[in-house]
């Protein structure tokens, strides 16, 4: 079966096709400049047997761009695509784990959209679009929320009146759950540990979002991030935790209007706020910065970022117990070895003991970087959103078959 | 926050009371304010407001200054009353908690509620960033925004203080009040020389545009309509009358003006030669401090957005202060009612709403009273408007210690 | 000597008086409805009088205190330990009154208020903040444009300062330099304290930051905040008392509880509210040893402290602190923040009186 896994961004399309179970890429790439036109064209840059491809399109909506992929496909000879695996990233509380795609899941996914109301919408509609076109292709949608689903109520409850979260759906939902099982279960097969005795702190620290997860015999029992993608950890636009009260200041800042701090809060917070130049931690961490203002302001945000990870690694090791392993990921998880080595030395007390020469040593994914005395496991592994997305679809599409996909 | 308002308007309520009865027990017609103008200039003393005036239109005018005047709030009311009916003795009394007396409802309970709201609020030791002014107009009721056009035209800019939003104490019975319809008093005056045809053209002219418009009587209509009265000048008769309308929206004098002449003159048209001129109503007033101004009898339409943050400020705090916030309209049922909203929404361009303890009904009515159990309210409820608008805020604190 | 202690809050006025070591107050009181009904010069006119009357009793000359010490709630960076009331103090509290507007005002009056009582008294002020008024950067920066957090003094700071100091001593005589300081009150509040220094502490701007509290909600995603205000329709101030008022174990439960209630309440009851307590301190606890790199004693503070032990019975049976080699030592401390109040008092006032004679 041949599954093309689609991941919408609010202006690009990543696709992905896969033979599945075998996991075999036949073709992927990435729409860009997907939405209203820009100043450069908008491109599918395209990548099949080993060549690279780019081609230009006018792709005003999602839709377009998924007929261009399709027609793009076609025109180089790939074979057709027997399901769609899409990634979404809210799931609600209706959805605790991957779903075929019928009409009824369709108006569910339409109903829940506000609950991401940034990313959600392009993937719903994209899925509406998919299911009026191509009626007979299956469409599977994998959740970001869904492996969040185990996490107890007492790691879930917010301390609000009970009744207004129930009537509101309030709780920890927690995301990046797609990969935090990707990179559990690769951990988990690296260590040769049966999954379902498994336990591990998941460091999913990408260059936009960043979230742990505390994973207790294969399942997540705690995440950083909340109710929604804003709570948790320092990320690039993203504040993560606030005390509310600041957000009731902007709120009457704002003079009553929500939308406005919503917007502060999301897109010019975070990295970008604190440093004031650039929204990526790299930059910041690789910045040489002229003036000792500028620098003690780039220091000032590594070291905000830093601290509030390696603070909820302790918290999140805390609610394990006893890890098997801290897993490393994504892009800034698995290419900076500067802020593993920062948020892991002196961890002995939790069991975590970092050989540092390893850690900086570049070796090849899946590694392990702890000495050989410790108790934890510190692995480097790379994440895979669209496989693990292609996976979940086609055990979800054949249920029978589920052992020889995992 | 809201229980330490809440605790010492209950040390405030007798006083409150008091003043407001005091107030209301002083008569105070149009362009004769001066002795109640007194009586607010002296609270506003003894309650240690910041700043004290009384400019030379006789507004009173007091101001609690924030610490970084980010925004000035002004609550404004007038001084004046109509004067009452003939057989009403004006008996000021409290009677089963209610406070009766002339302007009882229109609007010396606002002038009350809005003086001891800001006193509230710096009783409670609750600290403003923006100004607060508490300002009491002359001349509203007759003199058509008089004092209010002076407030904000001088004075007010001569304390340094720009209002940035305005409640208006008017009677709204604890609703929150965002506009009313105008209206305009005309005078018609037909010329001729048969004093019998320029009668009978009056008499046309009255009967045409009062069948367009219905009477007063008829509850608060459009339209009002005095008598004709003719007079003879040498050779030529002039019969004149008074007319009014509403007006729907701000902007429409002139359209008014024109249309009600364009009718005028049709009831006169094949009657002969008459000459028929409209014109608005305005004459001199002089006020009590000796300074005169002519009244145009003009009160515009005026409208403040209901979704203006200034409403959804003030409806956003009175529900947080457990106080309800109907949203709404004054009626006007009678001619000569307006508000100061014309002046300051229309010529001012400032966001202007209402919120006061009287109720619209009792306004100009005989035996007209204000319930001090709404005062109160309107003290509590205004100071709660205020502060979320230009107090500092308390976000986060709990009133349990930490 | 004695010390005459003042512990404001808006409910009520507690005072006590101290003599000599402050140890046990000969004397205290409440006086209720502070904010309210009751005016400051009558409440300072009471403890006046409860004075003499205490005086009269023992056969004494009524003699004004030695020194009053006040509790503030608020001094953030601008007082980093008690002080002694004079002009300049005065000022400089007067430029806090954004951060603390319910609590400034008020305090200034008091002041006021005890020296048109207690003439030539002088007045000490212990502030709540002080321990923390050299928070590491790292700690008390918000991920939050720069310019927007100065312009509304969004920063963090900690609340129960001095629990803290008093956790930190009796932690520090026992031989530990790493400790995780609880202070168990209405709104608790947990502290990484290193050599004497806190690194970490689980409040914000305001003390609704952090672990939830009898009230009070604590970590929300803040998201929620425009969540809430959108689908309920409610403006700021609104949702201030939800976050406030209605949350935490009453929101919860449903009831108002207080944690001495909680933790002795049978094993069946309010489960959902006990498990959510211990997990974020929990958590908490996890984050201080990330902090300083381990624990050597948890110090449990407040005047739920004795709900505390059944809250650490349950901390150690938990792995993070099963696995230590050397075991985290647990101490109690049930000091009142009146003998706090006054020992810093005394301590300041005999150190003005030194300098005088000298």
């Amino acid at each position: 079966m041949n599954v093309l896994v689609l991941n919408c961004g609010s202006s690009s399309l990543k696709y992905r096709l896969l033979a599945m179970p075998e996991a075999r890429e036949l073709a992927g790439g990435e729409a860009q400049r997907v939405g209203p036109r820009t100043a450069e064209p908008a491109r599918i840059f395209h990548n099949q047997d080993g060549q690279k491809t780019v081609h230009t399109a006018e792709m005003p909506d999602h839709a377009t761009a998924f007929d261009e992929v399709l027609q793009l496909l076609a025109q180089t000879g790939a074979p057709k695509p027997d399901a769609l695996g899409h990634r979404l990233v809210h799931g609600g509380a209706r959805f605790a784990g991957a779903a075929i795609v019928d009409a009824a899941a369709l108006r569910e996914l339409q109903a829940i959209q506000k609950l991401a109301p940034l990313h959600n919408p392009p993937a719903t509609a994209l899925i509406a679009a998919c299911s009026a076109r191509y009626p007979d292709l299956p469409q599977v949608a994998v959740f970001d929320t869904a492996y969040h689903a185990s996490i107890p109520d007492y790691a879930a409850t917010y301390a609000l009146p009970a009744k207004l979260a129930a009537k509101l759906g309030i709780r920890k939902y927690g995301f990046h759950g797609t990969s935090h099982q990707f990179v559990v279960e690769e951990a988990a097969k690296f260590l040769g540990r049966p999954l379902e005795k498994f336990s591990a702190v998941s460091c999913h620290l990408g260059s936009g979002g960043a979230s742990l997860c505390a994973v207790v015999d294969g399942r997540s029992v705690d995440n950083t991030m909340g109710f929604s993608p804003l709570q948790g950890l320092v990320m690039s636009t993203r504040c993560g935790d606030l005390d509310p009260s600041a957000a009731l200041r902007l709120l009457i800042a704002a003079q009553g209007n929500p939308g406005a701090v919503e917007k502060t809060l999301n897109k010019t917070s975070g990295v970008l706020g604190l440093s004031g130049v650039s929204a990526d931690i790299r930059d910041v961490l690789a910045a040489t910065p002229r003036g000792t203002a500028a620098a003690a302001r780039m220091q000032a945000t590594s070291q905000v970022y830093l601290w509030r990870l390696r603070k909820y690694l302790g918290a999140y090791l805390a609610t394990v117990g006893r890890a098997d392993a801290i897993i490393f990921t994504d892009t800034i998880g698995e290419t900076l070895p500067e802020v593993r080595a920062a948020v892991c030395a002196d961890m002995d007390c939790f069991g975590v003991r970092m050989d540092f020469e390893r850690n900086a040593a570049g070796l090849p994914l899946p590694c392990d970087v702890a000495t050989a005395a410790s108790p934890t496991r510190i692995l480097v592994v790379a994440t895979n959103e669209e496989l693990a997305i292609g996976r979940r679809t086609y055990a979800t599409l054949m249920p029978d078959e589920k052992q020889t996909a995992a | 926050m809201y229980a330490i308002l809440q605790s010492r308007l209950a040390s405030l309520k007798a006083d409150a009371a008091e003043f407001a009865q005091e107030l209301v027990g002083v008569e105070s017609l149009s362009l004769h304010e001066e002795q109640v103008a007194e009586l607010v200039e002296q609270k506003m003393r003894a309650l240690g407001f910041h700043q004290v005036v009384r400019d030379d239109y006789g507004n009173v005018v007091g101001a609690l200054l924030g610490r970084q005047a980010t925004a000035t709030l002004a609550l404004v009311t007038h001084l004046d009353t109509v004067a009452a009916a003939k057989d009403d003795p004006h008996p000021c009394r409290v009677e089963d908690g209610r406070l009766y007396g002339l302007g009882a409802a229109d609007c010396k309970g606002g002038i009350a509620a809005q003086l001891y709201a800001a006193y509230l609020l710096k009783y409670s030791l609750l600290p403003l960033d923006g100004n607060l002014v508490v300002a009491a107009t002359v001349a509203e009721e007759n003199g058509l925004g008089l004092g209010v056009r002076g407030l904000l035209e001088r004075t007010l800019p001569e304390m340094g203080l720009k209002p940035d939003h305005i409640i208006l104490g008017e009677p709204t019975g604890l609703g929150l009040y965002y506009g009313h319809d105008g209206w305009m008093e005309m005078d018609i005056e037909v010329e001729g020389l048969n004093p019998f045809q320029v009668d009978d053209i009056a008499r046309n002219i009255a009967t045409d545009l009062g069948e367009a418009m219905g009477s007063p009587e008829a509850g608060g209509e459009n339209f009002v309509l005095s008598q004709h009265a003719r007079r003879q000048h040498g050779g030529v008769a002039t019969a004149s009358m008074r007319v009014a309308r509403r007006l729907r929206q701000h902007g429409d004098e002139v359209g008014m003006l024109t249309q009600v002449t364009h009718e005028a003159r049709q009831s006169a048209r094949n009657s002969g030669a008459v000459e028929v001129a409209v014109q608005v109503r305005q004459d001199a007033q002089r006020l009590y401090t000796g300074r005169t101004a002519v009244a145009r009898r003009v009160v515009s339409a005026w409208n403040t957005d209901p979704f203006d943050p200034l409403m959804t400020r003030a409806r956003q705090a009175l529900a947080a202060a457990g106080c309800a916030s109907q949203p709404g309209k004054w009626q006007l049922g009678r001619l000569g009612m307006g508000t100061a909203g014309s002046v300051l929404v229309n010529e001012f361009k400032v966001p202007t709403i209402g919120y006061g303890p009287g109720c619209e009904a009792q306004a100009h009515e005989r035996g007209e009273f204000v319930e001090l159990e709404k005062i109160y309210t309107a003290i509590y409820g205004t100071a709660a408007i205020a502060h979320s608008l230009i107090g500092i805020p308390v976000c986060g604190w709990t009133a349990d210690e930490i | 000597m004695q010390i005459l202690t003042l512990v404001p809050s808006p409910q009520a006025l507690r005072y006590a008086v101290f003599s000599g070591r402050p140890t046990h107050p000969e004397g205290e009181g409440l006086i209720h409805d502070y904010r309210g009904a009751m005016p400051c010069h009558l409440a300072l006119l009471k403890i006046q009088k409860a004075m003499q009357a205490a005086a009269h009793a023992r056969r004494a000359a009524p003699l004004p205190p030695a020194a009053i010490g006040i509790r503030v709630p608020f001094g953030g960076t601008e007082f980093p330990g008690p002080v002694a009331v004079d002009a300049d103090v005065v000022r400089r509290l007067e430029t806090l009154t954004p951060a603390a507007p319910l609590h400034i005002p008020a305090l200034l009056e008091l002041l006021q208020q005890c020296t048109a009582h207690f003439p030539g008294v002088p007045q000490v002020l212990t502030f709540d903040t002080a321990f923390f008024a050299d928070l590491p950067e790292r700690e008390h920066l918000y991920a939050l444009d720069a310019d927007l957090a100065r312009v509304h003094g969004l920063r963090r700071f900690g609340y129960c300062g001095l629990h803290h100091a008093a956790a930190w001593q009796r932690a520090a005589r026992s031989g530990a330099t790493r400790v995780i300081s609880l202070c168990l009150e209405p709104q608790p509040e947990l502290a990484a304290i290193q050599g004497g220094r806190p690194v970490y502490v689980t409040s914000g701007i305001t003390p609704l930051e952090g672990l939830p509290g009898q009230t009070t909600c604590g970590d929300l995603d803040p998201g929620l905040v425009m969540l809430l205000a959108e689908e309920l329709h409610y403006g700021p101030e609104r949702l201030n008392t939800l976050f406030t008022r209605e949350s935490g174990l009453k929101g919860l439960t449903g009831s108002a509880l207080t944690f001495d209630e909680l933790f002795a309440a049978p094993k069946t009851e309010f489960t959902l509210a006990r498990e959510v307590i211990c997990y974020r301190i929990l958590q908490a606890c996890g984050m201080a040893m990330a902090a300083m790199g381990g624990a050597d004693a948890v110090v449990i503070s407040g005047r739920y402290a004795l709900a505390g032990r059944a809250l650490a019975a349950w901390l150690k049976r938990q792995a993070v602190f099963q696995r230590q080699t050397v075991p985290v030592a647990f101490h109690y401390l049930r000091t009142p923040v009146e003998r706090i109040v006054a020992g810093q008092a005394l301590l300041l006032a005999r150190a003005s009186a030194r300098r005088a004679a000298a």
